[in-house]
């Protein structure tokens, strides 16, 4: 028997939104341990929307540059 | 004659044909910008709410030839999966290698008895495929494997990835789920820092989209499980007619109603090329190998399908403008040029349209993809600044900012210039991207000289990684058209993947 704890965060996807939680045996860690693995990962991929505003953020920024300062 | 000023119409003519050259430019860029922008769609429109805990007896088969500095720690590495030890068993397909493969192997199947099987093919070199369906009738021998994953020798698979992977599998729908292949050589060089570039961008951020539009185009050679049911409706065995098995398997798959999931969280750490020789010859073979699958399935091309999403249209374009991307880039120059040439006020307009478009995708694309592996892009900073190349980017800043290029610069040197060097210089910036093919390709040729570890990267640098690969896709089209021999030739993999 091994005790381990996942949690989440980090910035290595692999490491991403782990559930937070100690299992008996990570080699079979149970049903409740996969789905709470499950629902942190699909949780996670909401983060999906801010980063494409920060993008878009970046991308108005140039175009603000160029209508203020090149046109 | 009859009042028609034939002149002007074939003038006017010439000008409409060379804007629709400059428009095939805009395909790709449309494309890229439909594919991630539809990436946030996968906070919603994802595969979780049909995942479940599923833990599958698995059998791994694993494709060898010489990977004797490799295949011990890949093993170790599936022997500390986080997985039911006896739901495992890994199956190392020696392709008549000739170095200490089998002795590793022997060793570890000593190791770990029940686990680990050495499988040794007489004859080998007839390529992956073929190794693979050594490995596979073996396992269909039996019952006892529920999931088969195909791996490559030299990867390593993160410890909850398996996991991750089969949870898809719970879904009866589901043929195969892949998983993200993230460069992880310990001694990074600028080359192996683009195509970990690339990858982010190709994986966890296209195939998100992929995810979301509801067709993948590839199954990763090094991450693909299947499900048994899966394996067995596409025959049982891996196609070994082309060079794009995984192609064909994953269009397969999808073609009998089966859904391919790529899972973004389960990483597979792999050993990439590191001379852009090594990398020209691995592309070339899945470039050359996209073309035998594109006329394969002439017939689902933009034929939508309730069965499949291959024939959708947005999946379509978005293979097309892959494959096609240097011919857009090309017949796009000739169009701004023969414009230029004619003097007409449409070549400036129609170059920053096309080019302030492209730059905006472009920033948007690698904002959005350098937060998607946050970890890894920070430490290519400087790939992911220069990933378009200098002298690219030099071009989009003359589309965003004009005068920037045009007066600016050369006024902090006291210099202005005359109306003819303006011209030439337009001229350049509009012919540039096809020509950085050709700087591309000078890299590779340069490589192995003595000038080769300095000029090469440099070359890179300023022509960009994006040329390289559509150079290479280039060679490939003059490959086919001299139906030069497709062989199976083999990327060298020296064990540099770390964590």
């Amino acid at each position: 028997m091994r005790t381990t704890a996942l949690h989440g965060g980090g910035t290595s996807p692999a490491r991403h939104s782990g559930p937070a939680g100690v299992v008996d045996d990570i080699r079979d860690p149970g049903d409740a341990f996969i789905q709470a693995e499950i629902d942190s990962n699909r949780r996670y991929e909401y983060t999906l929307i801010p980063k494409a505003i920060i993008a878009f953020a970046v991308v108005a920024a140039l175009i603000i540059v160029r209508q203020l300062f090149f046109v | 004659m009859n009042g028609l000023d034939w002149g002007h119409i074939g003038l006017t003519a010439l000008q409409v044909f060379l804007l629709i050259l400059v428009g095939t430019g805009a395909i790709p860029v449309l494309s890229a910008a439909v594919a991630f922008l539809a990436i946030p769609f996968h906070s919603v429109k994802n595969h979780y709410r049909r995942a479940a805990p599923y833990l599958p007896r698995v059998a791994i088969v694993v494709p060898a030839w010489n990977e004797g500095a490799v295949i011990g720690q890949s093993i170790e590495r599936l022997m500390a999966l986080e997985y039911p030890r006896e739901k495992l068993r890994v199956y190392v397909v020696d392709d008549a290698s000739t170095d200490d493969t089998p002795d590793v192997v022997l060793s570890k199947a000593a190791l770990y008895p029940g686990n680990v099987f050495h499988l040794r093919r007489a004859k080998g070199g007839e390529g992956k495929a073929h190794t693979l369906n050594h490995g596979i009738a073996r396992v269909l021998e039996e019952d006892w494997m529920e999931a088969l994953l195909i791996m490559d020798a030299d990867v390593i698979y993160e410890p909850n990835s398996l996991r991750r992977m089969t949870r898809h599998l719970a879904d009866p729908k589901v043929g195969s789920v892949s998983a993200y292949i993230r460069e992880g050589s310990l001694d990074k060089n600028y080359l192996t820092r683009f195509i970990g570039l690339e990858y982010i961008l190709s994986q966890p951020a296209a195939r998100r989209a992929q995810n979301v539009l509801g067709a993948q185009a590839c199954l990763a050679g090094g991450a693909q499980l299947h499900t048994r049911e899966n394996l067995m409706a596409i025959g049982g065995r891996i196609d070994t007619s082309s060079l794009a098995e995984d192609t064909i398997t994953t269009f397969e798959t999808q073609l009998r109603g089966r859904q391919v999931v790529f899972e973004p969280l389960a990483v597979v750490l792999a050993e990439e090329p590191g001379s852009v020789d090594a990398l020209w010859k691995q592309r070339l073979r899945w470039a050359r190998g996209n073309v035998t699958v594109t006329s394969r399935y002439r017939k689902i091309w933009f034929r939508p399908s309730r069965v499949h999403g291959l024939g959708s249209f947005s999946f379509g374009i978005v293979w097309f403008s892959i494959w096609l991307l240097p011919v857009a880039m090309i017949l796009s120059s000739i169009g701004l040029l023969g414009l230029l040439l004619m003097r007409s006020e449409l070549a400036a307009t129609t170059f920053q349209i096309l080019w302030i478009s492209a730059a905006a995708t472009f920033i948007f694309i690698l904002a959005y993809g350098a937060q998607l592996d946050s970890r890894l892009s920070a430490s290519s900073w400087r790939e992911l600044l220069t990933f378009p190349g200098i002298l690219s980017m030099l071009v989009m800043l003359t589309a965003f900012f004009p005068n920037l290029v045009m007066v600016y610069l050369p006024g902090l040197f006291g210099l202005r210039l005359t109306e003819g060097g303006e011209f030439a210089l337009t001229a350049a910036i509009y012919i540039w991207i096809p020509f950085s093919m050709v700087g591309a390709w000078a890299a590779r040729k340069v490589e192995k000289t003595w000038a080769g570890p300095v000029l090469t990267p440099v070359l890179i640098y300023l022509s960009g990684y994006g040329s390289l690969l559509c150079a290479i896709t280039f060679d490939s089209y003059i490959k086919e058209a001299r139906h030069a021999e497709a062989k199976w030739d083999k990327t060298e993999k020296t064990g540099r993947v770390t964590r």
